[in-house]
């Protein structure tokens, strides 16, 4: 029966109790731990000419007296005697066991060093990935200091930039301020112009006016003269008749009633312009009949109306009084009837305007109404009637304040309305709504 | 027909060997399938060991080295594995190799189908195996195995894991060969079914190849091939990411063809090109494919789960697995043996290697595609019975 722990193999010669008979072949030497008895070494050497270094097991020779002989870490030559008595073979049981473990540890010390080789080759190349990501990361980061600090001056030129922008905004905004405040004064300025340019259109007329009554009562008064020098020549030569005395005296008379009469028509006309000059002039606020104011203006503006081929009816309450500025109604009045006369009709030669007036029903306002069947202003130009400065006839005299001018008065001095209605080709409509009390210069000041 | 596997971590080559010839000898094999990592080095020794174990110089040998390999009772990175199979003499089997895969990987091709052809005097085999050695471009051992061969071709590239790729060795019969391709050729009425996983995803937007050479490939999509990648993937590709980071090809014309391309980092290119697992063609359409472990694990449970209701009876399989797959997986790639192995209730031998590269036909429509060359795959040949 073989022995159980690796392979007890003998040649025939020697056949013991214990062992397979098998032949020396490499492949029965190497086939695990084995012990081999046989008779020499020679035999061995033939099949395994390395036996020292790749035997494992003991290699047992008849002989005496008993030795061992180490051939290897794991191979062993022992000298004994046959037969093998029992001690012998408990003795190469163990014996076997050590080396068949021993063989194991080796077999686990090369399998741990040729895994221990594998794990290095990989943490090389993970270690080499490392190197490869950081080396990349690297670069990376300086990409990116490079992009911070170029942003960074990026953003310093960009505040320079902001505050030099910041600078000169703040520069642009005094200027345009300074600017605004000049065009208001300009404007202001040009406002006062305006009315500047009425008061002097009103003086215009009422110089006109004066003319003949004035040049009247001189050609009255010069012929009086004459006939004062011819009676003081008759009285110095002693030719002086009564009948010529009595002539001269009713002359006289009647002469010097036409000059009262004359000069009386310039008084009233003075007196009126007066009236008129003073209200236009200054912010004079009193007690007046709105007819009253209607009657100067028109009266100032009678020589352009009579120099127009155009027709001014009027429908007026004669019994409106109101507590205002009579010289700002008359501005008013009169900027729209010349603004009428200037743009309604041209091209024609038969034009016809209205100015009505009433009381309100609540009984605090009157309605004037304005109103000329001319060519009617379109929905764009409507919408700009009252800016300042806006005009259809830019660089033909027309100053584009006039109906600013207008819109200011009776929504601001007057305290009032202001509504235009125009339709194109069928005239235009002006409807001023006007407090019989104009509001105080504080509630003006305060706002609606 | 009689099947066996066996597997050994031996560290002395011809200990191992003979191992594993003794654990073969006891079915008496025609053929016997060896795989093992190149730490050997002494191959005379493991070949004699092996040839001394099964004590018949007849038995015909192919195998290649690996990146560790596959057996049904072990999985290992240090030693050898062995499936051997007999017929009794139903089925005839061939060997052949030829050198010079390096430099014309289709002439190496054509002349290990010429000595096969010879030995079968005109006889079509059954099944093709081929196995290579990695230094090659293995689009052109694919490019005559697809257009010239009609068969069926099962194998893969030898290699290690990236640093000892100098020792990688093919077997054929008593011999060991490097810059080489091994053959083995079955005659006969045997019937098998070959399984392929490579259903990674693709990410990204498709690329046009362009500036290709061999295994280098210099542009897609109008940038360097680094720089695709990196756009696809938003990363830098590292060395470490082989095995996850792939190419799909989509050859159009072809149904059911598709192919995966795994990146080789060539660490030496300034010029922003990479090196593939095997050569690309000019004009074709890739995208990038990122690999996850849960992904390549469910495609073989997908696999098993197939062959539980499949009905077909194999007596032994064979699997080549990507060994960029087994790095993905970190080393742990156990399931895809014992995925197969519990797909059966009776004891199933299984024998593989972790490979540079995979052949094998798809199926499609069922039939199999023509031969095709993958990488990142999973080749599974399920050898059925030698009864027709």
């Amino acid at each position: 029966m073989a022995e159980t722990a690796g392979h007890w193999l003998c040649s025939v010669e020697i056949a013991q109790p214990g062992f397979t008979v098998a032949a020396c072949t490499k492949r029965n030497l190497l086939n695990g731990a084995v012990i081999l008895l046989a008779r020499d070494l020679t035999e061995i050497e033939s099949a395994l000419p390395d036996y020292r270094v790749s035997f494992v097991g003991i290699i047992v020779t008849p002989g005496e007296p008993c030795s061992v002989e180490p051939l290897s870490p794991l191979a062993w030559r022992a000298v004994l005697p046959l037969p093998l008595n029992e001690s012998a073979r408990t003795m190469l049981r163990g014996w076997l066991q050590s080396i068949e473990q021993a063989s194991q540890a080796r077999q686990s010390e090369v399998t741990a060093r040729i895994q221990h080789q594998r794990l290095e080759r990989a943490i090389a190349s993970t270690q080499a990935d490392y190197n490869d990501v950081t080396s990349r990361l690297r670069c990376q980061v300086d990409e990116l200091q490079q992009s911070k600090m170029a942003l960074f001056e990026n953003n310093s030129e960009l505040e320079n930039r902001v505050t030099q922008r910041t600078t000169a905004l703040a520069q642009a905004n005094t200027d345009l301020s300074s600017v605004v405040r000049e065009l208001q004064q300009t404007q202001s300025e040009l406002v006062h112009k305006e009315k500047m340019a009425g008061l002097g259109s009103m003086v215009a007329g009422v110089a006109h006016e004066l003319n003949t009554p004035i040049g009247n009562a001189l050609t009255v008064a010069s012929a009086m003269c004459y006939e004062a020098r011819t009676l003081r020549r008759s009285v110095q030569a002693g030719a002086l008749k009564r009948s010529a005395l009595e002539r001269y005296t009713t002359e006289t008379e009647e002469m010097s009633d036409a000059v009262e009469k004359n000069l009386a028509i310039a008084a009233n006309i003075i007196g009126h312009f007066k009236q008129l000059s003073v209200d236009q002039t200054s912010e004079n606020r009193r007690q007046f009949l709105l007819s009253n104011v209607i009657s100067d203006t028109l009266s100032a503006l009678g020589p352009r109306l009579r120099k127009s081929t155009h027709q001014l009816e009027l429908d007026l309450d004669n019994s409106l009084r109101l507590d205002s500025f009579p010289g700002a109604i008359g501005q008013v009045l009169a900027n729209l009837i010349i603004n009428a006369l200037i743009h309604a009709f041209n091209g024609r030669e038969a034009g016809r305007m209205t100015l009505r007036s009433h009381l309100i029903e609540d009984g605090n306002s009157v309605e004037i109404v304005f109103t000329d069947d001319g060519a009617g202003i379109s929905e764009a130009h409507q919408k700009r009637v009252f800016d300042p400065f806006f005009t259809t006839r830019l660089g033909q005299g027309g100053s584009g304040l006039g109906m600013h001018l207008v819109y200011n008065l009776v929504t601001s001095m007057l305290g009032g309305k202001i509504k235009l209605n125009s339709h194109l080709g069928r005239g235009t409509q002006i409807q001023l709504t006007i407090p019989i009390a104009a509001p105080t210069l504080a509630a003006r000041v305060a706002g609606p | 027909m009689r099947t066996k596997s066996a597997s050994t971590t031996l560290v002395d080559a011809y200990r191992a060997g003979l191992a594993l010839g003794l654990e073969m000898a006891e079915i008496e094999p025609e053929v016997v399938f060896l795989f093992c990592t190149t730490h050997f080095e002494q191959w005379d020794e493991l070949l004699g060991g092996v040839y001394d174990g099964l004590d018949d110089a007849n038995v015909q040998l192919i195998g290649a080295t690996g990146d560790g390999f596959l057996e049904r009772s072990l999985v290992g990175n240090l030693g050898a594995a062995a499936l051997g199979l007999a017929s009794d003499g139903v089925l005839r089997w061939h060997a052949a190799s030829a050198h010079g895969v390096k430099q014309d990987p289709g002439g190496a091709v054509r002349s290990a189908l010429a000595q096969l052809q010879s030995a079968m005097q005109g006889r079509a085999p059954t099944l093709y195996f081929l196995f290579s050695d990695f230094h090659t471009d293995a689009s052109l051992i694919e490019s005559v195995l697809r257009d010239e061969v009609n068969v069926p071709v099962i194998g893969g590239l030898a290699g290690d894991d990236n640093s000892l790729m100098d020792r990688c060795r093919l077997f054929s019969n008593g011999q060991h060969h490097a810059d080489a391709v091994v053959m083995l050729a079955c005659e006969g009425p045997l019937s098998f079914q070959v399984h392929i996983g490579n259903s990674i995803s693709p990410i990204g937007a498709v690329g046009r190849v362009a500036g290709a050479s061999g295994k280098t490939l210099q542009q897609i999509d109008g940038i360097d091939a680094t720089a695709f990648i990196e756009r696809e993937t938003g990363k830098p590709f590292l060395h470490t990411d082989q095995g996850s980071i792939a190419l799909t090809v989509a050859r159009t014309g072809f149904d059911g063809e598709k192919r995966l391309r795994a990146l080789v980092e060539n660490y030496r290119a300034t010029d922003g090109s990479l090196t593939l697992h095997g050569g690309i063609d000019n004009g074709d359409m890739v995208r990038v494919c990122l690999a996850s472990p849960a992904q390549l694990q469910a495609e073989v449970y997908k696999i098993s789960e197939s062959l539980k209701t499949s009905g077909f009876e194999p007596s032994a399989a064979l699997i080549i697995s990507c060994a960029g797959r087994k790095a993905l997986l970190g080393g742990q790639i156990d399931f895809e043996v014992n995925a197969i192995r519990d797909a059966y209730s009776r004891p199933l031998p299984i024998v593989g290697f972790s490979s540079f590269g995979e052949i094998g036909p798809l199926r499609h429509d069922g039939h199999y595609t023509r031969n095709l060359f993958h990488n990142m795959t999973y080749v599974l040949l399920l050898i059925g019975q030698c009864n027709g």
